[in-house]
């Protein structure tokens, strides 16, 4: 029966990509959380053009259309092994989801003021892991909703994998077809 | 070893050397902030929360450098607590245990509050717990930014016991910001004005009470009568070569059935009286600052104005 042999061989295939898309989504999302909130910090403190400026260049790739970022930058990806075409493709989605959770974090900040979280760190006694509960319970919802947006964003996303022709399940690839 | 003006560093918490901030709220800060008790003060935007903001390394100075790393517990102005911690977690996070929380939590009167995050709390209870954490780090130097704001004063002196103990009982040094004169006469040994994010004095609080160098910094330690040899003369008929400043219970208003002085008003507030006497002959007024026991003072009355003996001895031997 080599009809239901093959189909087998698809279901894992795309349960694979599954599992891949969801660790991807999950590294992306864990990342933005942990630097959209610095970088909320750093344009916060910036002042005039500066901080335009800033805003400008952080959200500008999430304006690029996909079209275009593949035009330009698939040729290259594909020319790497499919590890490093891989980690091309994490950091494109980086540049275009991290300015999402920065704009989420914006409209949602942290419940922790800035004194707040110095006075923790005068402290100088906690571990990383206690500082690093320490903040997720300060942080407020702000921070797991740029997380839950970017993680959700980074699961679905098909186009700039079609792209860069990396494995997802959004993508039907070789093995599914 | 550093020294700060000759003396060895050790005896000092602080040395800024031409410490600015921009955009000018601390203009080349030259300064020694020694141990003991310090009292930052200065009116609105002279600079007081910038200072202390640099000391304990919130913020970075834009120039000069600051000599000095001691472990610091720090009470900012918006008391800087943990939204999503209750009073006893505070402490026992500050503390590192549970050792002694108890016992803080009741001296700042927080003991049935001890289940609550600070968005339960009223604004004095929020001052009070930002104070009671503080204490209950094992810090060096305490850097309270106008502690125990908004509360009440009746029970604000038993807290400022409690701090004054823990002081006491280890060593720790203390500098905080007011706006209140009567808190840094009680409660510190130097006092450190700013004005306009410069050093304008720094000096025992002693000092600075009994003899200010000039009348605005009289006022930084509450009301006083800064008298010029000419007003010595005219209202206590009294020769200086200087002029000195008389504080409110250093000069007494008599009654008399007549004389060259005549109470145009008088106001009572307890603590300190300010009468507005006009001297007869030369028809000129100005406002004393005395302290009655008791309101006695009618327009129209005829006083004297008197210093007392130990004061008389200053001004003529200041003569």
């Amino acid at each position: 029966m080599p009809g239901l042999a093959e189909d087998g061989v698809s279901a894992v295939s795309v349960v694979a990509d599954i599992a891949l898309a969801l660790g991807r989504a999950l590294l992306l999302a864990v990342v933005a959380m942990g630097i959209c909130g610095a970088l909320c910090g750093w344009l916060a403190a910036q002042s005039g053009p500066t901080r335009t400026g800033a805003w400008v260049l952080l959200l500008a790739p999430f304006f690029v259309p996909p079209a275009l970022i593949g035009a330009a930058f698939s040729n290259p990806a594909l020319a790497v092994s499919p590890s490093g075409r891989e980690i091309f493709y994490l950091t494109i989605l980086a540049l275009k989801l991290v300015p999402l959770a920065v704009v989420v974090r914006t409209f949602l900040p942290s419940r922790l003021s800035a004194e707040a979280r110095f006075v923790f760190h005068a402290l100088g006694r906690s571990s990383w892991k206690e500082a690093a509960r320490f903040h997720l319970r300060g942080a407020g919802p702000g921070l797991w909703i740029a997380g839950a947006v970017v993680f959700l964003l980074a699961f679905t996303e098909s186009e700039l994998a079609t792209l860069f022709q990396v494995r997802t399940w959004t993508v039907l690839t070789e093995a599914c077809r | 070893m550093d020294t700060v003006n000759g003396a060895p560093f050790a005896e000092a918490v602080w040395q800024l050397d031409a410490v600015a901030l921009e955009p000018a709220r601390l203009r080349d800060v030259l300064l020694t902030i020694p141990r003991g008790v310090t009292a930052v003060m200065g009116s609105s935007g002279a600079g007081k929360t910038s200072l202390l903001n640099v000391l304990v390394g919130f913020e970075k100075p834009d120039r000069g450098r600051i000599i000095g790393a001691p472990r610091v517990a720090w009470v900012p102005q918006n008391g800087g607590l943990w939204p999503h911690c209750t009073a006893r977690e505070h402490l026992e996070i500050a503390r590192g245990s549970t050792t002694g929380v108890d016992e803080l939590l009741a001296a700042f009167d927080l003991a049935g509050r001890d289940a609550a995050r600070p968005a339960e709390m009223s604004e004095q209870e929020r001052a009070r717990l930002a104070v009671a954490r503080a204490l209950a780090t094992p810090a060096e130097v305490l850097v309270l930014d106008e502690p125990l704001t908004g509360v009440d004063p009746a029970p604000s002196g038993r807290y400022w016991d409690v701090i004054r103990q823990h002081l006491a009982r280890t060593g720790a040094a203390l500098v905080f910001s007011t706006r209140l004169p009567e808190l840094a006469i009680s409660e510190a040994e130097h006092a450190l004005c700013l004005r306009a994010g410069r050093v304008w004095h720094a000096g025992p609080v002693a000092a600075l009470y009994a003899e200010p160098p000039d009348e605005e910094l009289m006022a930084c330690l509450g009301p006083g009568n800064w008298l010029t040899p000419a007003e010595a003369r005219r209202w206590f008929r009294a020769q200086i070569t200087q002029p000195r400043c008389l504080r409110p219970e250093q000069i007494a208003l008599t009654p008399v059935p007549e004389g060259p002085l005549c109470v145009e008003s008088a106001r009572f507030s307890g603590a300190c009286a300010e009468a507005v006497l006009r001297h007869v002959p030369s028809n000129a007024t100005r406002t004393f600052f005395h302290r009655p026991p008791r309101a006695e003072l009618q327009p129209g009355d005829f006083v004297q104005l008197t210093t007392l003996l130990s004061v008389l001895l200053l001004f003529f031997l200041g003569a």
